[in-house]
């Protein structure tokens, strides 16, 4: 791990999950974004919006994702975001390390569990 | 590419955007907001509410835009762009001390970096070719031959080429001048390097088209007649009289009215042994008629085997030697211990550069010393600048500035005045060394590679960084250690900005002790300039001049009848006072020496027309001096010099007296079945001339005569020098003498043609050179030392204002207030001129060498120095100081 990228580790679990977002429901402006990760968190991650947007800028320097200006739905100018191809390889890599580590946490807890 | 240096690589993209960034930016957060708001006003909350709560659950904006920006763009790059453009504001805003700061620097920057190129190119930079430490040049000490150093004959050639192990390969050669028949079939001089095919194996050169000789390429030999020797040709030559055609290769062209073939050209920037040679023709002597001793007249370079020192290899040389007895019929016991040769291995760069490394580290001694003069003046000038920005620096603190923000800005600003006085300073350096090189391109060797390249560069570059750091930090030093409070109250009153030492300045002190040291230099370089230029010629100078000629081989047995013609001719032009030539001019390379004695030094042999010393006006001391018209009362006569005959027959009557020509190895020159050639008679004895040097004792020569009967004929000079003595400006006469000389033969062609005032002055150049570059530094010295008590004075009186005025009220004199003013300043001035004293006397060993009819030690010009640099300063001083009697009290008391 790089120190870029430990430094910005809070930033990854939440860039995991913007990349998941575009991946399940496509381009997106930003503040879809945000109600989406509000609503699938059960409104238990209230996070300051704002915080998307240096996390968005983080993830296209990295051409994980794309931008490009359109109109939303209610006609203002916004900016829409959609994964690309290495942000699609990154995320499959991602989420594969995730459930190795979640899992390997979870067996630690059953370990607690099944301790007399 | 991995993401972190996409990362890296779109950061990069976004100083250059940052603009587009931002208001993108600003345009996504109101969206954002808009969106927000329309989704708040759908669950029924008011316009105001719904903006509030939108507002809320995004968070603060300035943190997200700020936390944004740095991660949009590189923050220290962006930081260094601002003090960037906040220094470059600054220091247009004072235009009078950026200028001032920028020529300083940029005089001291400049000085050094020329030297330092000379330095780097010339004696610290390798030759330019593969693996240059090993390759050498070899010579012989012979002291039973009466000369220090001699070549190679063809016998110790042969010799080493198969017993010296130690060498990988070996090549002779040797420097000559020829003639080149032009397309139009008129000639032209041109020089010629005859070297072997080793040469070009020991320098390990490949040409630009074509081949290089080879082994094969000798094995003909010179006795068939029907044979075009091979020859290479420069990259120059190629191009200015073939166009740079490629096709040149395999064609014949004529070179001293032989055939020869071209087989290959040097790459550009080829130069061996020197820039001058245009064409190289192979050089492959037939082995069969090799000898031991008869001429050594070979240069040799060899490279060594790798992992070999130059004394191992020198070792190999002289245990391989003394084998030599017997393998040539003239190389017996007898002979070969007679002349005692003992080989000599010496580094090709050590010989290439010869002495100038003594002369250019001397001169790069003296350029740091203006170097240190020019730091200290200028960090007085950044000293009293940072003084007027206490004020800045205390509201910089107030506002939260952290103090090595603060020091960083100071950098910048300070680095990007050093950065345009080093790129100043390399123009000045660059045009120096071009003027230099323009106009006397034999004074500095490996004048071909000299430029200004990367370590140039990266040395200025450093000494502008190093400045830039020094003059950023050292004037507010001092100003970080106090607390900004007590900055902020000073605003508007001048600190004391220098320390002092026991009531004295160490800058100033130091500034004066340097100023002496290069005063005494340049002082000492002007008298050696001014004893050449009033050394004693033996002849006129003036309204001589001298053109070239060099004989085709074909004409060698008409060179008597045809140098004679020429004179002839020439002599009757209407402006032509006289006229006369040969071999060599005083003050060039001497073509001929032979020994007189055996065991004795060889004595320079000058080969002339009737009327030389009349051309000339050398005095004619005793006997005849063979001018034009005289008749000739003796067999064989020749002309010596006086010093010669001094020595040859001191006290007694040298006229008529015999002397001859020895071979190297001292025995009897001989010419085939006629037995010894006959001795010469001494038939006159001229005055002493310097023919060698301006240096030099007078020479010891002998002239001989080209008349008929022949006096000398184992020889025949084939380059030789037309000289005019002329009633009109010499240059005039130019074009007539060339045609006079076409007239007498086309084949013959004329080379550099130059006026004898312009050799006499060349003959200093090298004394000229180091004398102007250390007096341009004395100078600058002197004027910044001047500027240094001026402006020391000035502050003392600025900083002491109330002082005197409350004095002046008080009744002092003016001569007291102007008295305290200077006293620090005149104490500095005495310590550091006796300081300065004791270092010039120690450097002024450093210039022993070069320095001609003076002592290094000369009271005179030690005293001369010492007054002027006193004198001076002590006159700014006073003219400083007399402003504070000036002062007006009521006025004085009212500054704060």
């Amino acid at each position: 791990m790089s120190p870029l990228d430990k430094r910005e580790q809070l930033y990854g679990s939440f860039g995991l999950m913007v990349l998941k977002t575009l991946e399940a429901l496509g381009p997106l402006h930003g503040y879809k974004i945000a109600r989406r990760i509000e609503q699938i968190s059960g409104n238990q991650l209230t996070l300051n919006q704002g915080t998307l947007y240096p996390a968005l800028l983080r993830l296209e320097q990295a051409k994980w994702i794309s931008s490009s200006w359109k109109q939303s739905e209610s006609g203002r100018r916004v900016k829409v975001y959609e994964l690309t191809r290495s942000g699609r390889k990154r995320l499959a890599t991602e989420e594969k390390a995730w459930r190795r580590t979640a899992d390997l946490v979870d067996r630690f807890f059953k370990i607690q569990e099944d301790l007399p | 590419m991995t993401h972190s240096a996409r990362t890296i690589v779109s950061r990069v993209a976004g100083l250059f955007r940052r603009g587009r960034l931002d208001a993108d930016l600003k345009q996504e957060i109101a969206s954002h907001l808009d969106e927000a708001c329309d989704e708040y006003l759908r669950q029924g909350l008011s316009p105001e509410q719904a903006r509030a709560a939108a507002l809320k659950s995004f968070g603060g904006i300035v943190q997200i835009e700020e936390d944004y920006r740095d991660r949009a763009t590189l923050r220290p790059v962006e930081d260094l762009w601002r003090d960037l453009t906040y220094g470059l504001r600054n220091l247009r805003r004072s235009a009078g001390f950026s200028c001032v700061v920028l020529a300083v620097l940029a005089i001291g920057i400049g000085g050094i970096a020329t030297v330092f190129t000379l330095l780097n190119r010339i004696v610290l930079q390798p030759l330019p070719f593969p693996s240059s430490d090993r390759i050498v040049s070899v010579t012989h000490a012979a002291p039973g031959l009466g000369v220090a150093e001699v070549g190679l004959s063809s016998g110790v050639y042969f010799h080493y080429l198969k017993q010296a192990r130690s060498l990988e390969a070996l090549g002779v050669y040797t420097t000559t001048a020829s003639t080149f028949r032009r397309a139009d079939a008129s000639a032209e001089r041109i020089d010629l390097t005859s070297a072997s095919a080793g040469v070009f194996r020991v320098l390990g050169v490949t040409p630009e088209i074509g081949r290089l000789f080879t082994d094969e390429d000798g094995a003909p030999g010179f006795m068939n007649m029907t044979w075009a020797v091979p020859v290479l040709l420069s990259h120059d030559f190629w191009v200015d009289r073939f166009g740079g055609d490629p096709t040149v290769i395999g064609r014949s062209i004529v070179i001293g009215n032989q055939e020869r073939r071209v087989i290959g050209v040097m790459p550009e920037g080829f130069a061996f042994p020197d820039r001058r040679t245009d064409i190289w023709m192979l050089l492959e002597p037939p082995p069969a008629t090799a000898n031991f001793a008869r001429v050594f007249s070979w240069n040799a370079i060899a490279r060594i085997r790798p992992g070999l020192t130059l004394a191992a290899a020198e070792g190999d040389l002289r245990t391989v030697l003394p084998r030599i007895v017997g393998s040539y019929p003239d190389a017996t016991p007898e002979r070969f211990a007679h002349a005692r040769l003992n080989p000599k291995v010496i580094g090709l760069k050590s010989v290439v550069i010869a002495d100038i490394d003594r002369v250019l580290w001397t001169l790069f001694a003296a350029m740091a010393m203006l170097l240190i003069i020019v730091w200290t003046n200028a960090s007085t000038l950044f000293a009293v600048r940072a003084d007027q920005r206490h004020a800045e620096i205390a509201m910089r603190l107030a506002l939260g500035a952290r103090r090595l923000q603060i020091i960083r800005m100071f950098i910048v600003e300070a680095t990007v005045l050093t950065a345009a006085s080093a790129a100043s300073g390399l123009l000045i350096a660059n045009g120096l060394i071009a003027t230099t090189v323009a106009m006397v391109p034999d004074l500095l060797p490996r004048a071909g590679e000299l430029r200004i390249g990367g370590a140039e560069i990266r040395f200025v570059a450093c000494l502008a960084l190093g400045s830039g750091i020094f003059f950023g930090v050292m004037p507010h030093y001092r100003d970080f250690r106090r607390p900004a409070s007590s900055l902020l109250g000073s605003g508007h009153r001048v600190l004391e900005t220098r320390r002092y030492w026991l009531g004295i300045d160490p800058m100033i002190a130091l500034q004066v002790m340097l100023a002496m040291t290069l005063m005494t230099g340049s002082a000492l370089m002007l008298q050696t300039y001014r004893n050449l230029s009033n050394s004693r010629l033996g002849f006129a100078p003036d309204h001589l001049v001298t053109l070239q000629i060099e004989l085709p081989g074909s004409k060698a047995k008409q060179h008597v009848r045809l140098y004679n013609d020429i004179v002839d001719r020439v002599a009757q032009q209407p402006d032509v006072d006289s006229a006369s030539v040969a071999s060599f001019i005083p003050l060039t390379r001497s073509e001929h020496t032979f020994p007189i004695q055996s065991g004795a030094a060889p004595i320079p042999f000058k080969f002339f027309t009737p009327g030389y010393f009349q051309t000339m006006h050398i005095p004619v001391v005793d006997g005849q001096s063979l001018a034009r018209g005289e008749r000739i009362t003796s067999e064989f006569p020749v002309v010596i010099s006086h010093a010669l005959a001094r020595r040859l027959y001191p006290g007694e009557h040298a006229i008529g007296q015999p002397i001859r020509r020895l071979n190297q190895d001292g025995s009897v020159v001989t010419l085939g079945p006629r037995g010894p050639v006959p001795a010469f008679v001494i038939a006159g004895i001229v005055d002493d001339v310097r023919e060698v040097s301006l240096r030099e004792s007078p020479a010891e020569i002998v002239y001989v005569p080209l008349i008929d009967p022949p006096v000398e004929q184992s020889i025949v000079p084939t380059s030789m020098v037309l000289v005019v003595r002329t009633r009109v400006e010499p240059s005039l006469l130019v074009p007539r003498l060339r045609n006079d000389v076409r007239q007498v033969d086309p084949t013959l062609s004329v080379g550099q043609v130059r006026s004898m005032e312009s050799i006499v002055t060349h003959a200093r150049s090298r004394e000229a050179f180091v004398g102007l570059l250390l007096t341009l530094a004395a100078v600058a010295s002197i004027f910044l030392g001047i500027i240094g008590i001026y402006g020391s004075v000035s502050e003392v009186i600025r900083r002491r204002t109330r002082e005197i005025g409350i004095r002046l009220t008080l009744g002092a004199r003016p001569t007291e207030v102007v008295q305290m003013a200077a006293t620090d300043q005149c104490r500095t001035l005495a310590v550091g001129a006796v300081v300065g004293l004791f270092v010039a006397l120690a450097s002024a060993r450093l210039l022993r060498s070069l320095l001609f009819g003076v002592d290094p030690g000369e009271p005179v010009i030690f005293g001369t120095v010492l007054l002027v640099v006193c004198g001076a300063g002590l006159l700014t001083a006073l003219l400083g100081a007399a402003r504070a009697a000036r002062i007006d009290p009521a006025a004085a008391l009212k500054t704060p």
